[in-house]
């Protein structure tokens, strides 16, 4: 991203949605989401969707539209499709509580999506901030 | 290919110690000697465990398991798991088990969301871990090198008590 480009800072009190995918690897026995389900990618961001402007039922849509998307994408890469499996939500405040930036990253499926950012390196400090942000999960539900 | 299907899979699984015949023993002695029946719940588990990695590793092998991009969850990790877990004494509790992003198989013990710990093992033995006891962090990394770190044993203990 150059300096130029403008970032937009997702305001501290949305609550934020993380869809969960494939299986239920992510989540415990009593429903509760392990940290694993908060670690950030490869590029070090998590992907999230913004739920405070949601209509009711939008929210599954959404999870439903981005699992279609994907699967999309993995045929052609002979890839078994993904399953939405569940999603989590949490306050915005949570991960910039880890010291982490929720930037608006809209998508032409889903215009409410963000991405988590700031991850350090260290995975230890990774694990050590998936494990805080899963400790103040609001909820997950399955659909 | 099932996991449990190719050969370097299954000599694990094959181990002494994790064979019928040793199943069968635990169970034959049990009512007899409620100290043996202990044990034989203790095997129990950890072949249970060890199932469950089979299960994870077959779930994780592909890339993108997640729909975020993760790595895969490879052969040499499974290993590294694997002995890791063999190596866990009889008096701790076994973990359960979970994959991250970068392919690396997790194992937790956990008590509440502010109460547990997570270690994290890779293809080279790579050794990551994280705990919240009552919400205070630990953490640190290190490496696997065919016997479970005092120090993981330690955060397991205070963290599980």
């Amino acid at each position: 991203m150059s300096d130029s480009e403008e970032v937009s800072h997702v305001p501290q009190h949305e609550v934020l949605l993380r869809f969960l995918f494939s299986g239920c690897g992510h989540l415990r026995s009593d429903g509760t989401p392990r940290p694993e389900a908060f670690l950030p990618n490869k590029d070090l961001q998590l992907s999230v969707t913004r739920a405070s402007s949601l209509a009711a039922g939008e929210e599954w849509q959404i999870g439903i539209t981005s699992r279609d998307k994907m699967n999309e994408n993995r045929e052609g890469k002979g890839l078994d499709p993904v399953v939405l499996t569940a999603r989590s939500s949490v306050l915005c405040s949570t991960f910039v509580d880890q010291d982490l930036s929720v930037i608006e990253k809209p998508l032409d499926y889903n215009v409410h999506h963000a991405d988590v950012e700031g991850w350090p390196i260290e995975k230890a400090a990774q694990k050590v901030k998936a494990m805080q942000v899963a400790s103040k999960v609001i909820d997950t539900t399955r659909p | 290919m099932k996991l449990l299907a190719r050969p370097s899979f299954r000599r694990y699984i094959t181990t002494e110690g994790f064979s019928f015949e040793a199943k069968t023993i635990d169970v034959a002695v049990s009512p007899l000697t409620p100290g043996l029946s202990s044990v034989a719940t203790l095997r129990g588990e950890r072949e249970r465990l060890l199932s469950d990695l089979c299960s994870l590793v077959d779930d994780r092998s592909n890339e993108d398991w997640d729909g975020y991009g993760a790595e895969p969850v490879s052969e040499d990790a499974f290993r590294q798991a694997y002995f890791f877990i063999e190596d866990l004494d009889d008096d701790v509790e076994m973990p359960t088990l979970g994959a991250e992003p970068d392919g690396h198989i997790t194992m937790e013990w956990y008590r509440a969301p502010d109460r547990l710990v997570s270690v994290s093992i890779g293809p080279g033995g790579e050794l990551t871990f994280a705990a919240l006891d009552g919400g205070h962090p630990y953490s640190g990394s290190t490496q696997f090198t065919g016997s479970v770190p005092q120090t993981i044993l330690a955060l397991i203990s205070k963290v599980t008590r």
